[in-house]
């Protein structure tokens, strides 16, 4: 997602020393990770809590899988944030199993990335690069059609099966799978230019 | 289901990039991936756009509070999971039977010096909590109970330094003191748990005590304890204490035996925030 850089505090050279027992280590990807991790979670949870548990796990597991990761199938960070997704979802299907108020939690979801996104201008001095990420990644969310952004967000964010969605926006599963494969193909796409043209 | 063809996976890639895909579907798209290159080529692209989708999640504030909170509670819980690893490689077994932790479930009394003697004092290495979990090095049904309650020791232990509830004070080592320490405070659940690593053992006839300190000066005894060759230490204990009680964590050496009221040098101390 993010590249590392392959200095000896790079990204990758902290998580083969993770590997080997370093905790000093862990406390250097803590701090460069867990304001993007934070910010995930509590997109997907909604209280500062949760999410700071969900926080606490994901470097946790981070930490006890550091052997397991594999340079060659993605960034550290996207490592990172795919164990935080996973963390933060488990939490919030947990949640709504307790509560049953699924519906009163979905009809939230219609505020779209976008909306959500335009709640904060700023991004505070956590480096450079993740803002500029970031304003790439919404920028190319921006571009697709809104029912297709829609399930990305009810796919990625709220951890909605297809089978869910489907149910939740009132189209048929087929339609469903559909603007799932055309989102993803798209914002690949729209991804990959908007690189091109910022370098 | 039956095997899908090449254009049947194509279409679910993106799902599976996204973890869509119900079981069966996954088990099919994960076999044809092994065995198709440019499935695996599209794979890695659609994983990687989905990572991104990360990104797309509003910048939220990491409150420094939390946030050290967090990294204080996960580097202690490395250091302990790092003793343990270390212990299974070399294959120790422990020297003397654990503690029983017990004790430190008690109702907490009210009283410093009723406190203070219920208190549950760990006069074991962290690393002699932390033994293994690996029961295949344990010879004999009495080392295998060992092991087990060592286990859950370490359990405990390691869930006592865990959630949002817990406060984090750091405490440093005073001039010509050596060693650092922490202290957490599950404040819910109203349990203490103070980690010390790297303390000079006392001399003959002393040893160390450990003290609350309120904002009205007040001491409170959280008992005594003694150290391992290497010099750490685990002192666990419940006591309600309120939010905004607790100014400061000390450590003072003592007579042997502790005293009701501090008169021996401070060795750690460490601020509430």
């Amino acid at each position: 997602m993010i590249a590392d850089v392959r200095s000896p505090d790079g990204d990758d050279a902290l998580v083969a020393r993770i590997a080997g027992g370093d905790e000093h280590a862990l406390g250097v990807l803590y701090d460069r990770w867990s304001p993007l991790v934070f910010s995930l979670c509590v997109h997907i949870l909604g209280d500062d809590d949760e999410a700071e548990e969900a926080v606490e796990e994901t470097f946790w597991q981070a930490w006890r899988q550091a052997e397991r990761y594999d340079v060659t199938r993605g960034a550290v960070a996207t490592w990172l944030t795919t164990i935080a997704r996973s963390r933060a979802l488990d939490r919030l299907r947990a949640s709504r199993r307790r509560q049953e108020e699924t519906m009163s939690h979905l009809s939230e979801t219609k505020r779209a990335v976008v909306d959500a996104t335009t709640r904060r201008g700023d991004d505070p001095a956590r480096g450079a690069e993740v803002a500029e990420r970031r304003a790439l990644v919404r920028q190319a969310l921006l571009a697709l059609p809104p029912e297709q952004r829609e399930v990305l967000e009810l796919a990625y964010f709220r951890g909605l099966s297809q089978t869910e969605i489907a149910e939740h926006t009132g189209q048929p599963l087929g339609t469903v799978k559909t603007r799932v494969r055309l989102a993803m193909e798209k914002l690949r796409d729209r991804l990959g230019i908007l690189r091109e043209r910022d370098t | 289901m039956s095997a899908m063809t090449h254009e049947d996976v194509r279409e679910l890639l993106a799902a599976h990039a996204m973890e869509l895909l119900l079981p069966e579907e996954r088990a099919s798209v994960v076999a044809h991936l092994a065995g198709c290159v440019e499935c695996a080529r599209e794979m890695e692209s659609l994983r990687a756009t989905s990572g991104e989708l990360a990104l797309a999640a509003p910048d939220r504030s990491f409150d420094a509070r939390r946030c050290n909170g967090v990294r204080s509670r996960l580097l202690a819980r490395t250091v302990a999971d790092r003793e343990a690893r270390a212990r299974l490689a070399t294959g120790q077994l422990p020297e003397r039977e654990p503690l029983s932790l017990r004790q430190s479930h008690a109702a907490a009394p009210q009283s410093a010096s009723r406190w203070r003697i219920a208190s549950m004092v760990l006069a074991a290495s962290v690393a002699g909590l932390i033994l293994f979990g690996g029961s295949m090095l344990v010879q004999s049904r009495r080392e295998l109970a060992q092991a087990r309650e060592s286990e859950k020791q370490r359990q405990q232990i390691i869930a006592g330094l865990i959630g949002p509830g817990v406060r984090v004070i750091e405490l440093a080592p005073t001039e010509r003191r050596t060693g650092r320490a922490r202290m957490f405070w599950n404040q819910t659940r109203g349990a203490w748990t103070f980690l010390a690593y790297g303390v000079a053992i006392p001399a003959e006839g002393r040893t160390y005590q450990l003290w609350l300190i309120t904002p009205a000066d007040r001491k409170i005894s959280a008992g005594i304890f003694t150290l391992s060759a290497d010099g750490n230490a685990i002192v666990t204990t419940t006591y309600a204490l309120a939010a905004d009680s607790l100014a400061a964590v000390a450590v003072t050496e003592e007579p042997a035996g502790g005293v009701d009221v501090p008169s021996g040098d401070i060795v750690l101390v460490g601020a509430a925030k």
